[in-house]
Formats: structure tokens, sequence, C-alpha cells
């Protein structure tokens, strides 16, 4: 390298070490899936009955509020075409959905969710597409 | 400064790297695919691949990045250097097969042209944490496509060393483009600690060895005459230079190398035509000055590359009073022949 490019790749760096460290805690601060789940999602349900909110081909979603390992329980019939769609509570007391969780291969997925919550979103981050919205009733 | 150069048979080792090269990537998608279906066997082989190739690509993109600085630091990296190039088509093409499948995947079922989905299937452009990734990994896949289409010798010479050498540097943005790709993209959607953990720790360890390495450089750079007489700079003593290796100077902001070599002393540019290594950390053999980075030779008394080469670069005069060397700062035109002093 000659003088000019010993420069420029001397402010490159210097740049990319102030640059990407702060986008990359930004991104880390604000992701919408913390390294842990929601915590206003848990809470304690009321209920007794297991409920079938969904039926399909694909899936079969159940409301269990016995089940001590969570009261939603999402069985993943079949693989889908998104490789790791994200689960959503939604609830009218809360502004933004809760993430609760990833689908990521065929099995059973077991949830806490409040009782508030109104309905279970399965969302395809990558298509920015929701691929299932499941209402539930909880009575 | 290359004190422990060792001339290599470059070549009978160039095939013995690509085999390496070809072995490690062998094993690592062998190793991810493997880990995959055992942890999880309902994976479909259209994501396995795009993550295997995805994951292979920017652990290459780490290794091409570390080679540069450590080469620099250290002597023993070059042969790394060396066969810097294979590898970094390597990672191009574990890219491309990443980029290829993401977008037949995700963009191709749709009924609108696959690339206008990539740019447009989410238009949250000012947004951060939303902010399309894809398109972020197709702007990095872009420029390591140019430069692995321009990375052969022809493109070198037809581009010219600093255009090319510019469009390569490049590979800077590309890497920042690919951190924020993953971390707005796969990092969003399944966060690991491990994966944030991994990639912060390669980018710091990244970008302080390529800034340890600058510091190191532009330290020399700022390095000024001790004394100048009528216009001649005062270089070092006689003895200061090792018999067939140089003494680099800087003269008008730029560095020269001062060779000694068969009792004689030559002064040229210290900047290879090929991709700019530092000559005066080569070694003289067979009569001449030989490239640390890629072997290229010149005739320390002309600056000319020895038939049938025809690579030239500048001289300069040299004085000697006493043991003293003295340069000066005025460069000749490139090719220009000097007689060498004599000891
Ligand atoms: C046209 C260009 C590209 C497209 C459309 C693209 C698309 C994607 C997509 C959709 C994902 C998420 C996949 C998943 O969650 O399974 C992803 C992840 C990733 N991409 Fe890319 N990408 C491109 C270029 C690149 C390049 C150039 C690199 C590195 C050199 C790269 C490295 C990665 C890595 C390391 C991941 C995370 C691991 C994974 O999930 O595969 N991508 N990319
Ligand atoms: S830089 Fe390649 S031989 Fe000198």
């Amino acid at each position: 390298m000659n003088t000019r490019q010993r420069k420029k790749h001397k402010i490159i760096w210097l740049l990319l070490l102030v640059i990407v460290p702060i986008l990359l805690v930004f991104t880390i601060v604000n992701l919408k899936e913390p390294l842990f789940t929601h915590n206003n999602a848990l809470g304690v349900v009321k209920g007794e009955a297991k409920q079938i909110m969904l039926e399909n081909e694909t899936f079969t979603v159940l409301l269990d509020p016995k089940n001590t390992d969570g009261n939603l329980q999402i069985f993943l019939k079949k693989s889908l075409e998104s490789p790791a769609p994200l689960v959503y509570a939604v609830s009218k007391d809360m502004p933004k959905d809760s993430y609760i969780g990833t689908l990521t291969a065929k099995g059973k997925y077991d949830f806490k969710i409040n009782s508030t919550t109104t309905s279970v979103k399965i969302y395809d981050a990558i298509k920015k597409e929701e691929l299932l919205n499941i209402p539930l009733s909880w009575d | 400064m290359g004190l422990d150069y060792q001339t290599v048979l470059w070549n009978s080792h160039k095939k013995k790297y690509d085999l390496w090269i070809a072995i490690g990537v062998f094993l690592y998608l062998l190793t991810f695919i493997g880990i995959t279906i055992l942890t999880n066997p309902e994976t479909t082989a259209e994501t396995l691949i795009i993550r295997a190739f995805g994951t292979l690509a920017i652990a290459l993109l780490h290794i091409v990045l570390l080679i540069g600085p450590l080469s620099r630091l250290n002597s023993r990296f070059l042969p790394l250097l060396y066969n810097r190039r294979h590898l970094g088509v390597s990672m191009f093409l574990a890219a491309l097969i990443h980029g290829a499948f993401s977008i037949i995947q995700f963009h191709t079922l749709g009924n609108t042209n696959a690339f206008y989905a990539l740019f447009t299937s989410n238009l949250e452009y000012d947004s951060l944490t939303n902010f399309p990734f894809q398109v972020l990994g197709f702007f990095a896949l872009i420029i390591l496509f140019l430069m692995a289409a321009t990375s052969h010798d022809f493109w070198l010479k037809n581009l010219s060393p600093k255009i090319w050498k510019g469009l390569h540097m490049m590979v800077y943005v590309a890497y920042a483009f690919v951190l924020l790709h993953v971390f707005l993209g796969a990092l969003q959607q399944q966060p690991s600690l491990w994966s944030i953990s991994i990639l912060s720790i390669g980018f710091i360890v990244i970008a302080s060895l390529h800034l340890k390495a600058a510091l190191q450089e532009s330290k020399i750079d700022k390095q000024t005459a001790i004394k100048v007489e009528d216009g001649w700079e005062f270089v070092c003593t006689v003895d200061e230079i090792p018999e067939d290796r140089a003494k680099i100077f800087i003269v008008q902001k730029e560095r020269i190398a001062i060779f000694k070599y068969e009792n004689k002393l030559s002064a040229i540019s210290n900047v290879c035509k090929h991709q700019g290594g530092p000559l005066g950390e080569g070694k003289v053999i067979d009569g001449c000055v030989t490239c640390p980075w890629h072997g290229y030779q010149y005739l320390p008394a002309n600056g000319q590359s020895p038939p049938p080469f025809t690579e030239k670069i500048a001289t300069y005069r040299l004085k000697k009073i006493a043991n003293e060397i003295y340069v000066h700062p005025e460069g000749l035109a490139e090719g220009t022949a000097i007689e060498p002093i004599a000891l």
C-alpha cells in the first residue's frame, strides 16, 4: 500500500470501530424478541378444561389452564415453509404484541400466557407476514 | 521487519493450501449439517442449505479479514496472504449459494419478480431494527461478487492497481453490511447469546488487529529526516543495512527502500507494482529485489522487472559521505537506471 491507501485503510477502520458497535448495540437493545421471553405475557389463568382453539393439517392449538408447563400448547405437525416463525400473544391491555417463542421444528410447544390474551399470532419475520392469527376464548 | 523472510517455493505450496481450503469447507459443511440433523431433524433442506452456507461464508470472511493485519504484524503469516485470493473466491461462492437459495426460498413464491420482492417485501427503510436485512446481504454480495470477478491479475492491470485496491478495500464495508445483515435478520428471529458473542468477539478482534497494524504503519509514515544537507536527506549509516536487505525511509510522504547488495547501494520505491507490497521488507534474491507478498521482482539499479516482465518503479539518487547514506527526495521516472553506490 502507498501512504494514501494506508491512510484510507486507517480511516475506514476508525469509522467502522465507532459505527458498527453502535449499530450492533442498538439492534441488541431493540431485539423485538428479547433473549428471554416477555414477563408480562405470563400470569395465572383461571378455567378448567382443555380446549381446542384450532385444529388443521399443520397445527393443533390447545388452551390447557391446568398444565403447569404452559397453558397454551401448539403442536406443529408439519414443517413450515418459514424457517423460524415467531409466536406472539396479542392482548388489548398491551400496546405491543408480546413475543412468547419461536417454532423451530415439528413438535409440541408449551407457552405460558396471560388470561387477558385475546389471540395468538404466528408470524414470519423474514417475509414480514402473518401466517396465522388464532383467536382464543377463555371460557 | 521481515528479517525471518524465507524463500518459499510458493507454487508447490499453492495447491496444498487450496486442498486445505477444500477440506476445511467440506468438514465445516458436514459438521453443520450433521449437528442440525441430530438436533433439529425437521429442518427442511432449503433452510439447511441457506444456514450452512450463510454461516460458512461469514466464517471464511473472518479468516480472510484476519490474514491481512496478521501478516503485517508477523511475517510468519505471509504464506497465507499469498493464497488469500482463493479463500476469498470460496467465500464469495458460499455467500452466493446462501443468497441464491434465500431468494428462491423467500421471494420466488409470489407473483412479483424475485429481486423486486427482495427490495420491497419489507419497506421499513427508515427503521433501524426493522430495516430490510436481506437488502444489506444483497449489497454485501454485490461487493463480494465484484471482488471475486476482478480477483485475477488481468483485472488488476486493467483497472490499475489504484482502482483495484480501492475496490478491494470495499470488503470492509461488505463485512459491516454482513454483520448488520445477521444482527437485523437471523438474530431478530432467533436471538442467541451465543451468536451475538461470537460475532462481537470476531468484530473486536478483526477491528483491533487492523487498527493496530494501521497505527503502527502511520507511526512509520510520520518519520522525518533528522539531517538535511543541500536537499539531500540523511538516511542511516552503511552498516545499519543488512546484506541483501533494505532500510525503509520516507521522502515526500512516500516510502522508499534503500537496498544493500553485492557491495552496492540502490534506492527504489517501496511500493510494489502488483498490489502495493512493501518491497523494502523483501530480500535481494538472484540479484533482484523480491516482493515479500507474491514474489514480483525488480532490479535494484533501475527499478525494472527482469524480462519478460515489464513492471517499473521509481528510483532514487543516493550519495555516500564517509559512512553516511543520503538520498535525494526527488524520485526519478519509473525504470530510470542509476549507477549504484559502490561500497
Ligand atoms: C442476496 C443476498 C442475501 C440474501 C437474500 C440473504 C438472505 C438471508 C436470510 C433470509 C437469512 C435468514 C435465514 C434463516 O433464518 O434461516 C440470512 C441469514 C444469514 N445470512 Fe444472508 N443473505 C444474503 C447475503 C449474505 C451474505 C453475502 C452473507 C455473508 C457473507 C450472509 C450471511 C448470513 C448469515 C451468517 C446468516 C445467519 C445464519 C443463517 O440463518 O443462515 N448473507 N440471510
Ligand atoms: S504485492 Fe504482490 S508481488 Fe508485490
